[in-house]
């Protein structure tokens, strides 16, 4: 039995499950559905790389409104105590 | 599309399965790595060259799957371990028996010990002696399936015979000690 070159000797004929294929092409029917077409995933790429960029620059110009308003509020504080001394 | 991918799997769906049983020695995963084999069929029927025989294209894409399969289970149960030392936790993955229906009733038993044997075998001497010794395939075409030349073929059929027959021996001589026992 233990003879290496004979071991198909004890094998014997295999039958395919017969839903396999019906299973392979419902498999095959998914990956269609699921699958983006490349045109479309660079579009959305891009959207989302554009969208970032505009977020950048609205969150730069927030930050530079919020320092030139704190450093006129504290022109202003300066200019007061001025006036009162 | 469908059609032509129905006619291959009349042709080869057998072969297909039959070598993914011999690497997995499990219904189940079997059936799923024949169905990953025909997906990427369909998937790449373009791409396949004529000057090369579609059978072993086919065997080599089937090859290919097992393996992967192969690498999946063991990385998972690799991650099992170390989550199970993490956490503290035994994190069970589950050790698929036997179930191979390509094996005759009668040496379910001593196949079983052999397949234990050679999946102990390194993944390319494993897949000469799965493609050689249990499907029949003749030295050229294990060459062409493995993407090497017959002499590397050659080479690893004999290394993986006298790993499998040390272990084998090994495997006897436990069980002649503990009958004596």
């Amino acid at each position: 039995m233990r003879d290496i070159d004979n071991i198909s000797a004890h094998l014997v004929e295999t039958e395919l499950p017969p839903y396999l294929f019906t299973r392979i092409e419902a498999a095959i029917e998914q990956k269609k559905k699921v699958h983006i077409p490349a045109a479309r995933t660079w579009v959305m790429a891009m959207a989302l790389v554009a969208t970032l960029v505009i977020d950048l620059y609205m969150i730069r110009n927030k930050w530079n409104e919020q320092q030139i308003v704190s450093v006129q509020s504290l022109i202003e504080v300066q200019d007061n105590q001025l006036y009162h001394e | 599309m469908m059609n032509h991918l129905g006619q291959l799997y009349q042709a080869y769906g057998k072969s297909v399965y039959r070598i993914a049983l011999h690497y997995v020695q499990n219904v189940e995963d079997a059936q799923e790595i024949t169905q990953d084999v025909f997906v990427a069929i369909h998937d790449h029927l373009n791409e396949f060259r004529q000057e090369a025989q579609i059978t072993t294209w086919i065997h080599r894409i089937a090859v290919n799957k097992c393996l992967d399969h192969l690498r999946f289970k063991k990385r998972k149960k690799r991650f099992a371990a170390v989550m199970s030392i993490i956490t503290g936790e035994k994190h069970e993955t589950e050790i698929p028996h036997f179930d191979h229906p390509g094996v005759a009733m009668e040496s379910q038993e001593e196949m079983k010990k052999i397949f234990d044997a050679i999946n102990q075998l390194p993944e390319q001497q494993k897949t000469a002696i799965i493609l050689m010794k249990l499907e029949g395939h003749s030295q050229q075409e294990t060459a062409v399936i493995m993407n090497t030349s017959t002499k590397a073929v050659e080479s690893l059929i004999s290394r993986g015979k006298q790993k499998l027959r040390e272990i084998l021996s090994k495997d006897m001589d436990l069980n002649n000690v503990k009958t004596t026992r």
